[in-house]
C-alpha cells in the first residue's frame, strides 16, 4: 500500500511547488545529464549557438531573466525543434523528465514572484466581498453585478481574491466613488420610505380590462393564468397601480400551481428581470393544480424594473404557436376538467385520461410587499448620523464609529480629522447637514483603509498578523466579509490570537448563517465553476440542455459541499461517495428515480446510477467539455488540478489539429483519436500522465449524461462504445469511473495535502510556496488520524502560523 | 469662486513632488493641459484619429490568407467585402508578437501592448492609451473604449481599462447632458475634489513611510486617484462647453440597447457610435473590441450558433470551418461598414478616413492551435498622416521563404504558429502609428525599428 501511494506520486504532486521540493538533489542530475547528453555540444562555452549557454545558465527561477531562458528552452524541446534532428534523440522518458523539471521549477518561482510580500501588503476585496462587506456594516444591498457597477475580478486558476491580481485601476476608484455615494443614500434617504403590499391577481396580469366582465360572469376569483413552455408572465410592471417601487428589498409572495406529464419535466418558475436579462429566483413547480403553493423569495428591486414570470422548460411546441390559445378574447382557464371557456380548437392540455400533455404554470396572483427594511439592518446605522443637525460633537463622534467598523480598526485622530475637513468644506459650501456628513462618510468608503485589506507595519517588518489583522483574515476567509462586534472586542482586548479564545470564536463562527458565504464561494472557485455554461452546449446535440440545467449543475456541487461541511464529513466524500445533493431537474437528467418535492435534497445513490463524490457531478464533467464534445484531455487536467493541485506543463505552440473522420471510415471514439499523442514521444511524455485521468470519465457526454456509446455525426457505421480503463503511469489499472474513483480514495493523504494548499489560498489571498510546504503537510498529519473531516481541516488552518503569519 | 480650479491642482502637485512622492505617474495625466472652456480654443490643428478594431480567436487562415504581394493582389474570400476599399486598406501578413507566441488566450491583453503576461507580469500601456496622451487635451474624452466582450486598453500601470458594450450608455455618455445642469454638476464635482483631497492626503502619508519597491499596491492606488482627480478637473473644464446635438433619428438608432444577437446591428451601431464621435470631436481615440478569446460571439443572424471560440477549434471538420469562414467574413464585412461610414462622413478637412487610421485584426491566427504568428492584420485610412495603401504588405515573402501552399494545411498552420520573417513584429506598425499621431517615441513595446513599408 505505502508503495503504492509513493510510485503515484510522482506524478500526483502537489502542484510544482512538491515537484520542486522533491529531492532536488536527484532531480538536478537529470537535468544535468540531459543537457550533458543533448545540448553542450552546441550549447556550451565554446559553441554559443543562438547566444545560448547552458551550462552557465542561471536556475533562479524567482528571477525573471532566467525563468524565462528556460521557458523558452521548455518550448523549444516540447515542439521537437531541440535537441535538432541530427543529434541523438531522447526518449520520451527523458523528455518528460525534464520537461517536468522545468516547469516545476517556473511554477515554483512564479509562486514566489506572486507571493512577493512588502512590509506592508494591500489586498483589494473582491466585488462580491465588496458587497457582503457593504451589506454587514450598512444593511444595504448593493447589486455588483449590475451592468456599470464593477467588472469582474481577475482569477487564478478559479480563485477570484489573490492579492497579486487584484490591481486597481482608476475605474476602480470612480466605481467605488459612485458605489458608495448610492449606498449612503440608501442607509440614510432623506425620506424615511414606507413598505407596501401590492397584489396582482390574474385579472391584473392578463385581463386587465375584463375585470367587469369576468365578475359578472361570476369567474373572477376562479381564473387562473397559464404559462406555456419558454413563455412569460408580467410579474412586476410599473403601471401596475399601488405599487411605487423605490430602491430596496421587496418580498414577494407568489401562489400557484402546475401540470407536469407523467414522466416529463415538471413545469418551472423563473422570475425573468428585464433589465439585468437573468433570472433572480428560480424554483420546479411540482404542486398539482388542486392544491396550489405558496412560493416566497426576497430580491433586492431598484427602479426602472420590470419582472416577468417565466416557465423555462424547453418547449415543444414554439414560439407563436400557443400565444392565443388560452390569453385573448374570452377564452379562460380556470382547471383543466372545466373547459367551459377554453379555446375549442386550441391545444390539448390533457390526453383523454385527464393526465397533463405539457408542462404548464398555473399561476393564481403574486404579491409584492416594500420596501422592507428589517430591525437588525436598521440597527447596524444606529448612531452613525447624528439626530441633531448641526451638532459638530455628534458629527465627529459619529464619523469615528463609522470609521472603525469600515476600516477594521481604530482609526486614528490624524487620520478622521482628514473627514471632519471634508464635513467642514461642505457645510461651507452650503451643503444641508446631512448632505455634507454624507460627503464625509463617502470619503470613508472610497479611502483606501475600505476596501483594501491591509496587513503589516511600514514602520517595522513583523511576521505575524495583529489582532486587527487576524480578525479580518479569520472573517474574510469564513464570511466573505468584515469582522463583526464579538470579533472585533476580541482584537481590542488583544485576546484573539490566544488559540481557545481563536477556537471559540471560530465554533461561533462555523455556526452563524453568513457560513454560507464560504461553502458557496469556497468551491465555487477551487473547483472553477464558473467554467459551467461558458461554451453553451450545441442544441442540436442537446435539445434537452437548458439555464435551469446549467444553475442546477453548480446548485448541486456548491450543495454537496456544504453537506459535507455541515455534517463535517471527511473529504474523501469529494473522491466518491454513495449520495449526492439533486433537484427534481437533475434528477431527470441523471436517470434517477423522480423527486416528489422541488428544491434540492439529499439522495442516495444506487451503483446503477453511476453517481457520488465530486468528479462524476454534471458541473464537472460539462466545464471539462467544450459544448460540443466532452475532451478527455481537459477533464485530466482538471483531476490533476483540483484534486492533486499539480498544473501540467502547457502544450508546445502549433500542435497539429486531429485529423477529422473522413465520411468513409468506421466511426471513432475521441479517445481512439488521442492515441496519437502516444506514438509522439514529444506529445507522450505529457500526455501518458494527463490523459489516463481524463479517459476514466469517457462514459459521460458533453453535459455529464451517462452513456455506453459515443455518438459521433462523422464517419460511417453505428456508434463506437466507450471504453472507459486505462492505466496510471504506475501501472495501476482502472476499468471505468468507479474504480478510477477507488484508486484516488486509496490517495486521500495526497488529495488532503492539495486541499489544504486549495483552502490555504483562498484563506490567505496568495499563491502557496515552497516555504509554506511544511506547515501544510503539518495541518494534513493533523487531521489525518480522525480521516480528514472538513471542520476540522478549517480548524487546523486557522490555528496554524500559515494563517496568522502574513 | 473661480471655478477652473487648475491651479490649486496643479499647486497642490507641486507640493506632493516636493515631498519625495514624485510616482511612476508617467508623462502624462497629470500634465494634460486644460484647455479653456471656450470651444474654439479647443478646436486646434487638424483632428487626427485612431480606431482599432480586434477579432477574437483568429480566422479561418485558409480561406483568408492573400497569397500574392503587391498592389494587383487578389483578394481572399474571407475579405471580399473589402474589394471597394482596395485603395484606402493595407492587409498586412506575417507580423507577430513575440512575447504572444505559445500564449494561448493572453493574447487579446497584449495586442495593442506588445507586452508580457504571465501571471505575475504587469502588462504595458496600449498604443491607443500612448495616443490619446497628446490628442486628449483637445477633446472632451480622451479616449473610448467599447467592447462586446473584454477590452483592449490598458494604462501606463499596465492595468486593463474597463470596456462599455452597451451602446444606448456609450451615446448618453458622449452625448446627453447630464441631468441638474452645470452648476449642479460643478457642485458635485467640487465636492468629489474636496473627498479626494482628503484620501489622497491619506495615502501619501504612507507612502513616505515607504521604500520604492515596498510601495507596490500603494503606487498604483496614488497614481488612480490621481487619474481620477484629473477626470473630475477634465469634466469641470468642459462643463460649460454644450455638448453636440445629434438629429433626431440618429438619436433613436443609436441611443439603445442592442442585443448582442443581432450582431450586425450591434457592430454597426458601435461603429456609427465612432464615426459620430469621431466627427463631433469627442474624442480622437477608440478601440472596439468585438469578444475575446475564451468566446466570441455568435451570429444567429446567418444561422452561425456556435461561439468563435468553439468554431476556431474546429479540429480540421469541415463544417467547423465553412462555418469559421462565414464568421470571419461577416466580421470584415462590418469593418467594410466603418470604412464606408468613415469615407462619407466628413468633417472641415474632408473625408474622415484620410485623417482617420484605423488597425482590424486578431492576436491569433491559426486559433485550433494557439498560433500566433502570421497574425491577420489591416491598415486602414490615414492617407493625411502618410500611410500608403493599396497593396498587400507580405512581410513572409520579404525572408527566406517557399511561399504558400494553401492545400497544404498543415505547411500554412506551421507559417501560423511559428513566425517566418523574425523582424516583423506587431510592435513596429504600432511604434509608427502613434508616431504619425505625433508620439515623439523611438520605440513601443518590443518594437526593433518602425515600419516605413506601411507610409508614403
Amino acid at each position: 500500500m505505502k508503495l503504492l501511494i509513493n510510485t503515484v506520486l510522482m506524478f500526483v504532486t502537489l502542484s510544482g511547488l512538491l515537484a520542486a521540493a522533491d529531492k532536488p538533489a536527484t532531480a538536478d542530475r537529470t537535468i544535468d545529464g540531459f543537457l550533458k547528453d543533448h545540448c553542450l555540444r552546441c550549447h556550451d562555452a565554446k559553441k554559443q549557438k543562438g547566444d545560448l549557454r547552458l551550462d552557465t545558465l542561471g536556475r533562479d527561477f524567482s528571477n525573471h531573466v532566467d525563468a524565462e531562458h528556460w521557458a523558452e528552452i521548455m518550448t523549444r524541446i516540447n515542439a521537437g525543434e531541440m535537441p535538432p534532428k541530427d543529434e541523438a534523440k531522447p526518449s520520451a522518458n527523458e523528455l518528460g523528465a525534464v520537461v517536468d523539471w522545468i516547469a516545476g521549477r517556473i511554477k515554483a518561482g512564479e509562486a514566489a514572484r506572486m507571493a512577493k510580500r512588502g512590509p506592508i501588503a494591500h489586498y483589494r476585496l473582491s466585488r462580491e466581498e465588496y458587497a457582503n462587506t457593504i451589506y454587514d456594516l450598512l444593511g444595504v444591498h448593493y447589486d455588483v453585478l449590475l451592468p456599470g457597477t464593477f467588472s469582474e475580478d481577475p482569477r487564478w486558476h478559479g480563485f477570484e481574491r489573490i492579492g497579486s491580481l487584484l490591481s486597481l485601476s482608476p475605474s476602480h476608484v470612480e466605481r467605488y466613488f459612485k458605489a458608495a455615494e448610492t449606498v449612503l443614500e440608501r442607509a440614510f434617504p432623506e425620506q424615511p420610505s414606507k413598505s407596501s403590499v401590492f397584489r396582482a391577481d390574474t385579472i391584473e396580469m392578463v385581463h386587465r380590462n375584463e375585470r367587469k366582465k369576468l365578475e359578472a360572469m361570476g369567474i373572477a376569483k376562479q381564473v387562473r393564468a397559464v404559462v406555456w413552455p419558454e413563455h412569460k408572465l408580467p410579474a412586476l410592471r410599473g403601471y401596475w397601480g399601488g405599487l411605487h417601487i423605490q430602491p430596496g428589498m421587496y418580498r414577494a409572495r407568489i401562489q400557484l400551481s402546475g401540470l407536469q406529464p407523467v414522466g416529463g419535466r415538471a413545469p418551472h418558475l423563473a422570475i425573468w428581470h428585464t433589465e439585468l436579462k437573468r433570472t433572480i429566483f428560480d424554483e420546479d413547480i411540482i404542486a398539482p393544480e388542486g392544491k396550489p403553493v405558496i412560493v416566497q423569495f426576497e430580491t433586492f428591486l431598484s427602479p426602472p424594473v420590470e419582472l416577468d414570470i417565466y416557465n423555462a422548460v424547453a418547449g415543444t411546441i414554439g414560439e407563436g404557436h400557443t400565444r392565443n390559445v388560452l390569453t385573448m378574447g374570452s377564452n379562460y382557464f380556470i382547471n383543466t376538467s372545466d373547459t367551459r371557456f377554453m379555446e375549442p380548437t386550441g391545444y390539448k392540455l390533457t390526453d383523454d385520461a385527464g393526465k397533463p400533455l405539457h408542462p404548464l404554470l398555473l399561476v393564481d396572483w403574486i404579491e409584492w410587499e416594500g420596501p422592507l427594511v428589517s430591525e437588525a439592518d436598521q440597527r447596524k446605522r444606529d448612531g452613525l448620523m447624528p439626530t441633531t443637525a448641526g451638532d459638530m460633537n455628534q458629527a465627529r463622534a459619529s464619523l469615528q464609529r463609522f470609521a472603525d467598523r469600515a476600516w477594521r480598526r481604530p482609526a486614528l485622530a490624524a487620520e478622521l480629522a482628514r473627514y471632519v475637513t471634508v464635513l467642514e468644506q461642505e457645510l461651507a459650501a452650503g451643503e444641508s447637514f446631512r448632505s455634507a456628513m454624507l460627503a464625509a462618510m463617502t470619503g470613508i468608503l472610497t479611502s483606501k483603509n475600505f476596501f483594501f485589506i491591509e496587513e503589516g507595519s511600514a514602520t517595522q517588518r513583523r511576521a505575524r498578523l495583529n489582532d486587527w489583522e487576524l480578525a479580518t483574515r479569520l472573517s474574510y476567509f469564513l464570511w466573505g466579509s468584515m469582522p463583526d462586534e464579538a470579533l472585533l472586542a476580541a482584537a481590542r482586548a488583544d485576546t484573539l490570537h490566544q488559540p481557545e479564545q481563536l477556537r471559540a470564536h471560530l465554533k461561533r463562527m462555523l455556526a452563524d448563517p453568513k457560513i454560507r458565504r464560504f461553502t458557496e464561494a469556497f468551491p465555487r472557485q477551487w473547483l472553477q465553476l464558473h467554467k459551467v455554461g461558458m461554451f453553451p452546449p450545441d442544441p442540436k446535440l442537446y435539445p434537452d440542455y437548458d439555464v435551469w440545467l446549467e444553475k442546477s449543475m453548480v446548485l448541486e456541487t456548491t450543495g454537496y459541499f456544504t453537506e459535507v461541511f455541515t455534517r463535517n464529513l471527511s473529504l474523501s466524500e469529494f473522491l466518491h461517495s454513495d449520495w449526492t445533493m439533486l433537484n427534481p431537474r437533475l434528477a431527470l437528467h441523471y436517470q434517477v428515480p423522480p423527486l416528489t418535492s422541488s428544491g434540492f435534497q439529499r439522495v442516495a445513490l444506487r451503483p446503477e446510477d453511476h453517481r457520488g463524490g465530486l468528479l462524476t457531478q454534471a458541473s464537472v464533467l460539462s466545464l471539462t467539455s467544450d459544448g460540443t464534445r466532452h475532451r478527455p484531455v481537459h477533464r485530466g487536467v482538471w483531476v490533476s488540478e483540483a484534486v492533486f493541485g499539480k498544473t501540467p506543463p502547457p502544450p508546445p505552440p502549433n500542435v497539429e489539429p486531429l485529423a477529422p473522420t473522413p465520411a468513409n471510415v468506421p466511426k471513432a471514439t475521441v479517445r481512439k483519436q488521442l492515441e496519437a499523442h502516444a506514438t509522439n514521444a514529444t506529445c507522450a511524455s505529457c500526455h501518458r500522465k494527463i490523459d489516463p485521468l481524463g479517459f476514466a470519465f469517457d462514459n459521460y457526454d458533453a453535459i455529464g449524461q451517462w452513456r455506453t456509446q459515443e455518438v459521433m455525426t462523422a464517419g460511417q457505421g453505428s456508434n463506437p462504445t466507450v471504453d472507459a480503463s486505462g492505466t496510471l503511469p504506475d501501472g495501476r489499472h482502472y476499468d471505468g469511473p468507479e474504480a478510477f474513483k477507488q484508486l484516488l480514495k486509496q490517495d486521500v493523504d495526497r488529495f488532503a495535502e492539495a486541499f489544504v494548499v486549495q483552502l490555504a489560498t483562498f484563506a490567505v489571498r496568495r499563491v502557496m510556496t515552497i516555504d509554506d510546504l511544511a506547515q501544510i503537510h503539518a495541518i494534513a498529519r493533523a487531521c489525518a488520524k480522525d480521516k480528514y473531516r472538513l471542520q476540522d481541516v478549517v480548524e487546523q488552518l486557522v490555528l496554524s502560523d500559515l494563517f496568522q503569519k502574513r | 469662486m473661480n471655478i477652473r480650479r487648475q491651479n490649486w491642482l496643479l499647486s497642490r502637485r507641486h507640493v506632493l513632488k516636493g515631498l519625495g512622492v514624485a510616482l511612476a505617474l508617467p508623462l502624462l495625466d497629470c500634465m494634460r493641459p486644460l484647455s479653456g472652456a471656450d470651444p474654439l480654443k479647443r478646436s486646434t490643428g487638424k483632428a487626427q484619429r485612431s480606431v482599432f478594431i480586434y477579432v477574437p480567436n483568429g480566422v479561418n487562415t485558409l480561406d483568408y490568407q492573400i497569397t500574392t504581394s503587391g498592389a494587383d493582389y487578389k483578394m481572399s474570400k474571407s475579405l471580399q467585402a473589402l474589394e471597394k476599399h482596395r485603395a484606402v486598406i493595407t492587409p498586412i501578413s506575417g507580423l507577430y508578437h513575440p512575447n504572444g507566441l505559445g500564449n494561448h488566450h493572453n493574447c487579446v491583453k497584449i495586442w495593442l501592448t506588445g507586452g508580457r503576461l504571465g501571471q505575475s507580469d504587469r502588462n504595458t500601456i496600449s498604443v491607443d492609451q500612448l495616443i490619446a496622451q497628446t490628442t486628449a487635451q483637445h477633446t472632451r474624452f480622451s479616449s473610448i473604449e467599447l467592447a462586446a466582450q473584454g477590452a483592449l486598453s490598458w494604462n501606463a500601470d499596465g492595468i486593463q481599462l474597463p470596456a462599455e458594450s452597451n451602446a444606448g450608455v456609450v451615446f448618453r455618455a458622449l452625448f446627453e447632458e447630464p441631468k441638474g445642469g452645470p452648476a449642479n454638476q460643478r457642485r458635485g464635482l467640487h465636492r468629489r475634489g474636496s473627498i479626494l483631497d482628503a484620501i489622497l492626503d491619506e495615502a501619501r502619508g504612507l507612502d513616505g513611510q515607504l521604500g520604492r519597491e515596498d510601495r507596490g499596491r500603494l503606487e498604483q492606488y496614488l497614481t488612480s486617484v490621481r487619474e481620477v482627480e484629473v477626470r473630475t478637473e477634465r469634466a469641470d473644464s468642459w462643463l460649460d462647453t454644450p455638448r453636440p446635438k445629434v438629429d433626431a433619428p440618429d438619436q433613436q438608432r443609436l441611443n439603445r440597447d442592442v442585443s448582442q444577437q443581432q450582431v450586425g446591428d450591434y457592430f454597426r451601431t458601435m461603429y456609427d457610435l465612432i464615426v459620430l464621435a469621431f466627427q463631433a470631436d469627442l474624442t480622437r481615440v477608440a478601440t472596439f473590441c468585438t469578444g475575446q478569446e475564451g468566446q466570441g460571439l455568435a451570429i444567429p443572424e446567418i444561422n452561425i450558433r456556435q461561439d468563435r471560440h468553439s468554431l476556431s477549434h474546429h479540429n480540421g471538420n469541415p463544417d467547423l470551418l465553412r462555418q469559421l469562414t462565414e464568421s470571419d467574413a461577416f466580421n470584415v464585412a462590418q469593418f467594410a461598414y466603418l470604412l464606408e461610414r468613415l469615407s462619407t462622413v466628413r468633417d472641415a478637412d474632408g473625408p474622415l478616413i484620410d485623417t482617420t487610421m484605423a488597425l482590424y485584426g486578431s492576436g491569433m491566427s491559426f486559433g485550433h492551435s494557439h498560433g500566433n504568428a502570421n497574425l491577420p492584420i489591416i491598415l486602414a485610412g490615414g492617407s493625411k498622416l502618410g500611410f500608403k495603401h493599396g497593396r498587400h504588405l507580405d512581410f513572409n515573402a520579404m525572408a527566406k521563404f517557399d511561399g504558400y501552399d494553401l492545400s497544404d494545411a498543415g505547411r500554412h498552420y506551421g507559417i501560423c504558429g511559428r513566425p517566418v520573417n523574425e523582424k516583423a513584429r506587431l510592435s513596429n506598425l504600432l511604434l509608427t502609428m502613434a508616431q504619425r499621431m505625433g508620439i515623439e517615441a523611438t520605440s513601443f513595446g518590443d518594437s526593433i525599428s518602425a515600419m516605413p513599408e506601411v507610409l508614403s
